[in-house]
């Protein structure tokens, strides 16, 4: 009983995993998350925070005893014996079809997304000393040159982390680059016109401070090391947000970044907005200003999100989804991709997904035919 | 010292692919054939619309450097933009739904008609 009322009182804590969760309520990803930013493994709050308050019961015997989900939310459904070790195993994979229901271009494939075994060390009161370590499968990019001979193994994350103070702490290894809404979806333009997909981690320094409405992070990085020197991002980011209205999070971000071939800077404003009853509108529009080594003209992008998650009941969420993208902004084409979706958890560490994907271009006097694709999502975590 | 010489290989072995691996080839200066005056501006269109794919999973576009290259691979017919499989393939001039790029924009009409003026006038 007291460990179920100790949940009770974290959680009047606020915190999230996917950044859609500010609808529940929650607004720093640090709570839930050993990465101040989200993403990697969750720590144990995480982890019953799936278990008690996101996932669905329907697999649970009734009566539902949420203090027995909570304490099987831990690796391999048991509690852990010591303080200092947390390992998790996260997969996840999906079907892709393009072009369904045509009979001379539907493709379709299964794509083991990601596999990572994750271990972090801990030590200190409140976890205040850590060392996360993420390893694991991740399929070929398919700008990867036919016939490269690759590993499909990365390491996703190592990095140290040291918090002075609950409201400090400074991190140091390989890590997402800090900027803007960390949505799942890597091929959205919000993620992939600033280079900050699933594989856009960089070596460098991170600072995170949780003030009483408001958050920021800096981050100065070297790039990927394990990549060639010439093609290493080197640069920094920062990001900001604010509480507004009580339960709102508005954001700005900023990162500049160059190798021997590009400049980069990209800038984006954001809102998280709460719902309520776990609900959310998710919205960021920003810019990418590209100055290719060369050339002597930049290009600047111009990107787009707007994503709602509607919360009928425990478990379940409908999203729609719909994105912008101008390549260049001095020239009239563009790209508009939106569609439906469904995100459902159906217990504690399940969680299926659908997604509809139309995109059509247009150009000043024309536009492309209808692009359709949907994804069919699985992801596991113990 | 066993664990450390380990994470040491396996972090020397990983997939280090992200956003910049093809920076290289996308935007690092080359030299190309010069004695063809339209070849340049149509070697960087290709760059700018093509090479995100045609420089990785399918063939080495961005290697590319001299008109000669895109004649011995076939896809260009010196004169002949009606014959060159590049030029029929693209999206402008909407034959066949598979045109390039799939599902994307056609090219404006300068760099379309630089692409045609390219291969009708190759020496």
């Amino acid at each position: 009983m007291k460990v179920f009322l100790l949940l009770l009182t974290l959680f009047s804590l606020k915190a999230y995993s996917y950044s859609n969760f500010i609808g529940h309520g929650y607004t720093s990803c640090l709570n839930c998350h050993f990465n101040p930013f989200g993403g990697g493994p969750l720590n144990d709050y995480g982890r019953v925070v799936a278990a008690t308050a996101i996932g669905s019961t329907v697999l649970v015997s009734r009566p539902v005893d949420e203090e027995k989900l909570a304490y099987m939310s831990g690796f391999l459904f048991r509690k852990p014996k010591q303080n200092w070790l947390r390992t998790q195993l996260n997969y996840r994979g999906f079907r892709v079809v393009r072009n369904p229901g045509s009979s001379e271009n539907e493709e379709a494939k299964w794509i083991n997304m990601q596999a990572d075994a994750r271990a972090v060390l801990k030590f200190g009161e409140n976890d205040k000393f850590i060392t996360v370590l993420n390893f694991g499968y991740a399929p070929l990019p398919t700008s990867v040159p036919q016939g490269t001979e690759s590993s499909e193994w990365r390491s996703r994350e190592h990095y140290v982390g040291y918090r002075f103070t609950p409201k400090f702490g400074l991190y140091a290894g390989l890590m997402d680059k800090v900027f803007g809404i960390k949505v799942i979806e890597h091929i959205a333009f919000s993620r992939v016109s600033p280079q900050v997909t699933q594989n856009d981690q960089t070596h460098g320094v991170t600072a995170h401070y949780l003030g009483e409405s408001w958050e920021l992070g800096a981050q100065g990085f070297v790039g990927n090391l394990t990549q060639d020197e010439d093609l290493r991002m080197k640069g920094g980011s920062f990001t900001f947000e604010k509480t507004t209205f009580g339960i709102h999070r508005l954001g700005a971000s900023v990162t500049s970044s160059e190798n021997e071939y590009l400049k980069l800077l990209a800038y984006s404003v954001h809102a998280r907005l709460n719902l309520k009853e776990g609900s959310a509108i998710l919205t960021e529009l920003g810019q990418t200003n590209k100055k290719p080594e060369n050339a002597t003209d930049a290009t600047t992008e111009r990107f787009g999100l707007l994503q709602t998650y509607l919360r009928p009941w425990r478990g379940t969420y409908f999203l729609a989804n719909i994105e912008y993208f101008n390549r260049d902004i001095n020239q009239d084409d563009y790209t508009v991709r939106w569609g439906p979706g469904l995100q459902y958890f159906m217990g504690q560490r399940i969680e299926l997904r659908f997604d509809l994907y139309n995109t059509r271009s247009f150009a000043l006097k024309s536009s492309t035919r209808d692009s359709w694709m949907y994804l069919l999502q699985t992801h596991i975590w113990f | 010292m066993k664990f450390f010489s380990l994470a040491l290989l396996l972090l020397a072995s990983c997939q280090d692919y992200n956003s910049n691996s093809g920076d290289k080839a996308k935007f690092g200066r080359v030299i190309l054939d010069e004695s063809d005056p339209n070849f340049r501006q149509a070697y960087f269109i290709i760059q700018d619309r093509c090479v995100s794919c045609h420089d990785h999973k399918h063939d080495k576009w961005a290697d590319f450097k001299s008109n000669s290259e895109w004649i011995a691979e076939g896809l260009v017919v010196a004169g002949q933009p009606g014959g060159s499989e590049f030029i029929e393939r693209i999206v402008n001039t909407g034959q066949v739904s598979s045109n390039m790029p799939p599902g994307g924009s056609p090219l404006p009409d300068d760099e379309y008609n630089h692409l045609v003026k390219w291969v009708t006038e190759i020496p």
